[in-house]
């Protein structure tokens, strides 16, 4: 670990890190979508070689018919897995719950199309299974998770709760659900949240996307998650760490900002496709 | 020539010999890894053995092997620590071993205090002589093994002035340790072969 | 629901499967190995629409009990939510038990484990996409992982399943000829180069007579599957060597 350090403290002073990068540069992002045919909607999300995958499928809520009013939590279920072999308990915990803070505490989209009425004027609900898998963490896992669930609950698309009611009850023996434009369903994005992970390290030095040995070795690290569409901030997330004077933490924001809008604009994939969703 | 597990390499008989990476069934000698196949050729034997991609060998320790270690923590009778090296080669994940009281010193074992001979953080050199429940045995009671890095109290590096006491360079201020003569050049080229023959895998 | 599982063909003795497969056709299949960098080895299967994924790690300490013998084997499979195409609650808690501990009595004995005493091995499996034969993809996906990691192992273990349908054996279901009702499946799990059957499960009533037709059927997919996978690893090492 202090040789580690040492190691890293060597580069850092000549401004640049191990692997090559500026402070403020992140790793190549690669993403893949609908990769998984029986998903509604897939995505693989890399950053660097950190791997993460969403999947989302829409089922029929059974248990929420019983609650008077039913709230857009309610129809999330949201599970998520580190990898098992990750060790580091206090992290898994402390993803696990930003992410549940950020997307079931925020109304990131319109949950309106999840609410059917059935013939007999009976409401019907289907819930969102979302599930997020860390399949290789190298670091900033959490930035890697909410662009791929960014991504999946843009390019989701799922069909009518008849239809879905039918499948339940007939299994349709084919291998690949038919993909019949007409008959399915979009989510309206509401928010679009991006975040800009960045390691503190004990020197002052702030480093942006930080691989696992960074993160090891840093202080503390800093989450802001932006919403991107209204340019304003839905979270931040210090815990500890290098204290930062206010100036310098104003300034880091405004970097991010730039950091994640840029980082909006080059991904097609996470911008809303509204014209498709009226028709 | 290349090969995959469970690949038939030669019949075994006296001439022919299976090293790392092979095993024996029947009377054949069958590869156990993927990789390439190395046949050394020694005037009355031949040895078989498989290179494993990378040239890399999945290393645990094993009773005989000299090991670095950091020491973890003291309790009353044993110390705690953990098993970073074996030999030369750095493992990826550490294993638990300990020291018992009466393995730091060869003589005058009865009289041994734990916290004159090693502190929480110091790096070891010791040999493992066995497997506990709780771990690997390690002892350091041999005049070239014990502590070889240690900080002082004040987080600097101390040097040795004794077998029994290291001393901070900078405060003048001495320690107790049980302190590692560090090998020279003949014993160390000692240590590697060593290493090679009992390095079956 | 009525659902013809073997079609007619124009000639009668070989019926072509809903997939358009014969009887005797394993679906593609598509291996890669050391596809992430954390674990020490890691594999990537896909048999047709089945797709597996495959971490190994260690030899390491063990977290709790060891053996003073040999290396504990522990398996973890887990199968993902949008895994499946039906919408039916999963209910996989107790065959993902079940399917992790079959792993790891098959690989218990598959691998040397005599040589690292007091060690552990894990074996992580995801499936993410599952159309079938997900057992059999499993094991493949493991054993080449396993290979990846350079963890002596007696053979490349490979696994297939078959099937009986209108009197005739089949091999390698997918999910439709799974779910299709009363199908008999059964999955290998062999130790090719001595033809030792490692693991064997039976799910459905197979008639005595007809076991031996499926267990060929089974034996012989596992011999097309093998020869894929040792492909692969040969071309792996090939490529890291030069």
């Amino acid at each position: 670990m202090e040789l580690l350090k040492i190691h890293h403290e060597h580069f850092f002073s000549k401004g640049i890190r191990v692997d090559g990068r500026k402070f403020n540069e992140f790793r190549d992002l690669l993403v893949n979508i609908d990769s998984i045919e029986t998903a509604d909607s897939s995505i693989v999300v890399k950053i660097g070689s950190t791997t993460v995958m969403c999947g989302i499928k829409v089922t029929l809520n059974e248990d929420v018919k019983a609650l008077e009013s039913v709230n857009y939590s309610d129809l999330i279920d949201l599970e998520i897995a580190l990898h098992p072999l990750d060790e580091d308990k206090g992290e898994r915990e402390e993803i696990n719950s930003l992410l549940v803070k950020l997307i079931k505490g925020n109304v990131l989209f319109d949950h309106k199309p999840l609410i059917c009425e059935d013939e007999d004027g009976e409401r019907q609900y289907l819930t969102l299974n979302i599930e997020l898998i860390c399949l290789n963490n190298d670091g900033n896992v959490l930035d890697a998770f909410i662009i791929a669930f960014l991504g999946a609950i843009n390019s989701l698309k799922f069909p009518d709760y008849k239809s879905i009611c039918d499948e339940n009850l007939h299994p349709q023996p084919t291998s690949k659900p038919s993909r019949n434009n007409a008959e399915y369903k979009r989510l309206n994005v509401l928010k679009f949240p991006i975040s800009i992970t960045a390691a503190l390290m004990s020197n002052g030095n702030v480093l942006v996307d930080p691989n696992r040995d960074e993160e090891q070795l840093a202080t503390g690290l800093i989450s802001i998650v932006f919403d991107v569409a209204t340019e304003k901030i839905i979270m931040i997330e210090k815990q500890g760490g290098t204290p930062m004077d206010d100036v310098s933490l104003l300034k880091h924001i405004s970097f991010s900002k730039s950091m994640a809008t840029k980082f909006f604009k080059t991904m097609p994939i996470l911008q809303s496709k509204g014209e498709a969703m009226e028709t | 020539m290349f090969c995959v597990p469970g690949d038939r390499l030669c019949v075994a008989d006296d001439k022919n010999l299976g090293g790392r990476g092979t095993f024996l069934k029947g009377s054949y000698i069958y590869a156990a890894l993927a990789g390439k196949v190395n046949i050394i050729e020694n005037k009355d034997e031949n040895i078989f053995e498989v290179m494993p991609h990378g040239n890399f060998v999945r290393k645990i320790p094993q009773v005989g092997d000299v090991v670095t270690c950091q020491v973890e923590k003291i309790v009353s009778n044993q110390c705690k620590c953990l098993i970073k090296c074996i030999a030369d080669s750095v493992l990826k994940q550490p294993f638990k071993a300990i020291i018992r009281k009466e393995d730091v010193r060869a003589t005058d074992k009865d009289n041994v205090e734990l916290y004159t001979c090693f502190r929480p953080g110091d790096i070891i050199l010791a040999k493992i002589i066995g497997l506990s429940e709780s771990g690997y045995l390690l002892s350091t009671a041999s005049n070239e093994f014990g502590v070889v890095i240690a900080r002082s109290e004040n987080g600097v590096l101390m040097v040795p002035v004794s077998w029994t006491e290291m001393m901070c360079p900078e405060f003048k201020v001495k320690e107790t340790r049980k302190v590692a003569r560090i090998a020279i050049e003949s014993d160390s080229n000692a240590s590697t072969s060593s290493k090679q023959s009992n390095n079956n895998f | 629901m009525e659902s013809r599982i073997l079609l007619e063909s124009t000639s009668v003795k070989t019926p072509f499967r809903i997939d358009g497969r014969k009887p005797h056709e394993v679906r593609s299949l598509t291996c890669r190995l050391g596809v992430f960098q954390q674990a020490d080895g890691s594999s990537y299967v896909k048999l047709g629409n089945t797709q597996v994924l495959a971490t190994v790690y260690g030899p390491h300490d063990t977290r709790g009990k060891s053996n003073p013998e040999k290396s504990i084997i522990n398996c973890k499979f887990r199968l993902s939510t949008f895994s499946k195409s039906t919408r039916r609650n999963l209910h996989r808690d107790i065959r993902s038990i079940e399917i992790s501990n079959n792993l790891t009595q098959v690989f218990d004995s598959a691998i040397l484990t005599e040589l690292y005493p007091h060690s552990q091995i894990d074996i992580y499996l995801e499936v993410v996409q599952s159309d079938g034969s997900d057992y059999a993809a499993c094991i493949n996906a493991a054993s080449l992982a396993i290979i990846d990691a350079g963890i002596p192992i007696k053979d490349v273990v490979c696994a297939c399943s078959a099937g009986f349908i209108d009197n005739q054996p089949i091999t390698d279901i997918n999910a439709v000829e799974e779910s299709s009702n009363g199908t008999p499946i059964l999955t290998i799990g062999m130790l090719p180069k001595d033809k030792q059957i490692l693991s064997m499960e039976s799910s459905g009533g197979i008639h005595l007579d007809n076991l031996n037709d499926v267990m060929d059927a089974a034996i012989e997919g596992c011999k097309s599957v093998l020869f894929i996978m040792k492909q692969t690893i040969l071309n792996h090492i090939q490529e890291l060597k030069d």
